[in-house]
């Protein structure tokens, strides 16, 4: 490397690592839109909702930007109870010692989601379509190890659960695991995209998932009544949740604007095109 | 540098404050204060993470913790021993597998291939680096895994320990190619010449002399392939399982097992701040750091005593004939176990595919094999060493082809101009990907811009000024650490200290800081290989004519390192634009519809990111996913073309 080309690259570093600093100084109060700009962060299970609400909000109202970070429903509720964001995102409920920490949290629920038990193809093909809650409980829990307990063929069930953090999860742990745990053996996927890849790539597996994944999936009956959106809006449907988003204290009047906008039919409709169930449906 | 003997050469001085000063002295300062930034680095993650384990040592107890059997975090259940297994079995699969294959390929590479075939292999080597971790995780979920489930007798998941371990390996493969590689061209020409002037064949040679020689860069790639591997969270997070379970019995390859890092990544997104649950988190990455400290120094011990063995300047120690025949002896005993190590493995794959019977069987044959290869004729046993070498890289390059081929087949009907150049729609079902283009080449730029000067910086203060004192072995010690440390610690910590602590704010400057962390461990290794094996006589050379030391440094060592250099940044740049789990919390934006002004105080889009959010949140996008995917592979192979011919370019003007 010659003398100039190298004194070049010192230059352009030095240079490089300056404006970084100084921008870093500076850069605080030039950013940001200031009041029109709101702060979403939180559960990954609402992003994709949020995301398509922004696409649609920001067209509707000139000024305003919607920052969408994901960090889990933990995170959104610390970062909307602390201040730092306008909004917390919550797939799960709020849990009461959240709420002790941040008394003045208020609570809106936007929609609802089911969680629809999934099963492989041989198991679908061979004609188990319909089981109890309880049935459901004592795969999971290791009472039935094999279909032919459950009048399928003699297959080892492979059972799919979520990680307890998962909203999803939560949901399933509070509507069907009402007396006992999941066993440790259960294979444990990270989403809802991967379970049902994995769950279809088993033909004698079952799984659970939002009713926005259940395309493509063999989705089984829960006591008779089948996973579907109606089911989910008139309660007859139990495996369901809340879509839940929190505020630190009284909205700011963007943000208010904002959870009023979410609740009129356009919104509405945008969550039930994903596959999550409207609040008036 | 000579250690323990004065170095002669023209020492430049200047008056500070009426006192007479050597440049070299002030330059050797400044150097060893950028070089500490690593250990600053290093203390302030550690900080971070046991100030943040407290609360769980408190609630649980640390035995309780080591030693529970069952992780249950919604009861209350925080037994990591399972994981902590889980973690250890994985990595040892993942090296078993990785490091065979990629010393055999780095052997091929420089020792076989024909002269102009090794820059395209070194390359083809280094395309697996570039291949993001998502990436590898779809590939192991929809090609691995369930090839594992329709081809192991009696599986009944594909999901597993042997799954995970395969694609670690894959993983783990371009860092121990790319470095072993490195180490064993540069041995010097004059000791293989010595050897075939004796009579030895080209495979003696290699197998006797040449890797021998390069031992101490062969174990600096097989710590970095396993920090890969214990660090690794996306990939594994996808094909194990996850159950914390134990394997039953604990060599049953096709057992769900559950990695620390999985854990953590799964379970960090949702916790509730400040809970037992999220203390013990922090708890495992605690742990799963003394894990790779553990690891580093064993193997660090065990290098330098490689490296004395085969020192060619010092004459060795004179012993007394008990040491020598209890070294002998010592020896003999690592061979044995050496070799009891690779029949297990071959016992165990075997079985699981073909039974007991068949295990037996090649056992048997590879016994005997062994022996025989002891009174063969030694160009036979050429023949064989090197029919196994063709072998081992036919297979690195087949691995790559079809990982590639998975990627390019179906991510070429996602890819028009409008992707390219258009805002996502519809949640990302639609529309293009230009913003998180845009935000990986901003991470990308920012981050080197960062990392390469710190740290080569550090890495020539490490081989040129820094004597082997207990400080600079700390300081390198706080290196190997940093590179072991997974990616999504690194998240964290940069989540706290930049995000939070100094109040950047999910922000494009958060996000090159926290990359800069990670990648500056590469950076310093292998610039201070590089430099390290810059010839002593051309140092030497240079300092007779009456260079000072540090006009040696800069006109002389430094380009002569450059190659090796620039295959440092190389690797790095491929981590930098391929990780999600460091800029999850630090950088991103999970969806942008319009860009305002540049400033590096707002979020940006990234690729791996978007293609994370594309694969496990939006159903639906298989084909924009895998454009993701394609695009992202491109913008780094084009990187390393550019890399690559810069080595090229400068390695053909320096030959001795």
């Amino acid at each position: 490397m010659d003398s100039s080309s190298r004194k070049t690259i010192i230059v352009a570093v030095t240079a490089i690592l300056l404006t970084a600093g100084v921008m870093t100084v500076f850069g605080g109060s030039s950013s940001g839109l200031g009041e029109s700009e709101i702060t979403i962060t939180g559960s990954t299970t609402l992003q994709p909702i949020m995301v398509d609400f922004k696409e649609q909000y920001e067209k509707e109202t000139v000024g305003v930007t919607l920052t969408i970070t994901g960090g889990g429903s933990g995170g959104g509720i610390v970062a909307a109870g602390q201040g730092t964001h306008d909004i917390g995102m919550t797939s799960r409920d709020v849990r009461a010692s959240e709420l002790a920490q941040y008394p003045d949290m208020q609570i809106h629920v936007i929609g609802k989601d089911g969680v629809a038990i999934i099963v492989g193809s041989g198991v679908n093909t061979a004609g188990v379509t319909d089981l109890t809650r309880a049935q459901v409980e004592g795969i999971y829990n290791g009472t039935y190890t094999n279909w032919n307990q459950l009048g399928g063929p003699d297959q080892t069930i492979v059972k799919y659960t979520r990680d307890t953090a998962s909203g999803t999860r939560d949901c399933f742990d509070s509507t069907v695991m009402l007396n006992s745990d999941i066993s440790l053996n259960t294979l444990v996927t990270a989403s809802n995209s991967q379970m049902k890849a994995d769950v279809n790539n088993n033909p004698w597996s079952i799984g659970y998932v939002g009713l926005a994944f259940i395309d493509g999936t063999n989705p089984i009956d829960i006591d008779g009544v089948s996973p579907t959106a109606a089911n989910v809006a008139d309660d007859s449907y139990a495996i369901q949740r809340d879509l839940i988003l929190v505020t630190g204290g009284e909205p700011s009047e963007w943000t208010a604007a904002f959870l009023e906008w979410i609740m009129q039919p356009t919104a509405q409709q945008i969550l039930a095109n994903k596959g999550f169930v409207p609040l008036n449906a | 540098m000579v250690v323990g003997k004065q170095e002669v050469h023209r020492v430049k001085t200047r008056i500070i404050m009426g006192r007479t000063v050597h440049d070299d002295d002030l330059i050797k300062y400044g150097l060893m204060a950028v070089a500490s930034l690593a250990v600053i680095i290093v203390l302030g993650i550690i900080g971070f993470i046991a100030e943040g384990s407290m609360t769980a040592v408190r609630d649980i107890g640390l035995w309780n913790f080591l030693n529970g059997d069952v992780w249950r975090p919604n009861r209350e259940l925080y037994g990591a021993y399972p994981l902590i297994v889980g973690t250890v079995l994985v990595t040892i699969g993942a090296i078993a597998f990785a490091l065979p294959l990629g010393l055999g390929a780095a052997i091929f590479i420089s020792e076989l291939a024909p002269k102009r075939y090794r820059e395209p292999l070194k390359l083809i080597s280094e395309v697996f680096s570039g291949i993001p971790s998502v990436v590898y995780g779809f590939f192991g979920l929809v090609v691995l895994v369930p090839f594992l489930l329709n081809n192991v007798p009696g599986a009944t998941a594909g999901q597993s320990w042997l799954a995970g371990s395969i694609l670690l390996g894959i993983m783990a493969l371009p860092t121990i190619i790319s470095v072993a590689e490195d180490a064993i061209s540069s041995v010097p020409r004059s000791y293989r010449e010595a050897s075939l002037a004796m009579g030895a064949t080209r495979w003696q040679t290699t197998s006797r002399v040449v890797v021998p020689a390069a031992i101490s860069g062969i174990s600096a790639a097989t710590i970095l392939g396993i920090g890969r591997a214990m660090g690794e969270t996306m990939a594994v997070m996808m094909v194990t399982g996850n159950a914390p379970i134990f394997p039953e019995p604990l060599t049953n390859l096709m057992s769900p097992i559950r990695t620390i890092t999985a854990t953590i990544a799964m379970e960090m997104k949702e916790v509730a701040y400040g809970t037992t649950h999220f203390s013990a988190l922090f708890l495992l990455a605690l742990v799963l750091f003394v894990i790779v400290l553990l690891v580093n120094t064993t193997s660090r011990v065990i290098m330098r005593r490689m490296r004395e063995k085969f020192n060619p300047t010092k004459p060795p120690k004179i012993r007394s004939q008990r040491f020598m025949d209890a070294q002998e002896k010592a020896s003999r005993i690592f061979k044995l176990v050496r070799y009891a190590v690779i029949l297990g493995v071959i016992w165990i794959l075997v079985e699981l595919w073909f039974g007991a019977d068949a295990a037996l069987g090649s056992v048997m044959v590879v016994m005997g094999l062994m022996l025989v290869t002891r009174y063969t004729a030694a160009r036979w046993n050429q023949r064989l060493a090197h029919g196994i070498l063709s072998l081992v890289m036919l297979v690195v390059v087949g691995l790559l082809l079809v990982i590639i081929t998975d990627i390019v087949s179906n991510g070429i009907p996602a890819l028009s101009a409008e992707f390219i150049n258009e805002f996502p729609s519809q949640g990302g079902r639609a529309g293009g990907i230009y913003p998180a283009i845009l935000g990986t080449l901003k991470l990308v730029v920012g981050t080197i811009a960062i990392a390469v000067p710190i740290g080569v910086v550090s890495g020539i203060y490490l081989s040129e000024y820094a004597h082997d004192t207990r400080w600079t072995n700390f300081i390198r010690g706080g290196i190997d650490n940093l590179a072991g440390t997974p990616s999504v610690v690194f998240g964290l910590f940069g989540m706290a200290a930049f995000v939070i602590y100094l109040d950047f704010g999910v922000s494009l400057l958060a996000g090159w800081l926290t990359l800069a962390c990670l990648i500056l461990p590469v950076i310093v290794r292998t610039t201070e290989e590089a430099v390290k094996r810059v010839p002593q006589e051309l140092k030497e050379a240079s300092l007779a004519l009456g260079a000072t030391k540090w006009e040696t440094i800069t006109k002389v060592v430094l380009p002569a390192a450059f190659p090796g250099v620039i295959t440092g940044t190389i690797l790095s740049i491929g981590r930098a634009a391929g990780e999600t789990a460091p800029i999850m919390f630090t950088a991103v934006v999970a969806y942008q519809t319009r860009l305002g002004d540049f400033s590096v105080m707002d979020p940006v889009m990234a690729l791996p990111y978007h293609l994370y959010f594309l694969a496990s949140e939006v159903p639906d996008a298989y084909d924009n996913q895998y454009g993701t995917a394609l695009v992202l592979l491109i913008i780094v192979l084009s990187i390393y073309s550019a890399a690559t011919f810069l080595r090229y370019h400068y390695s053909k003007k320096i030959n001795w």
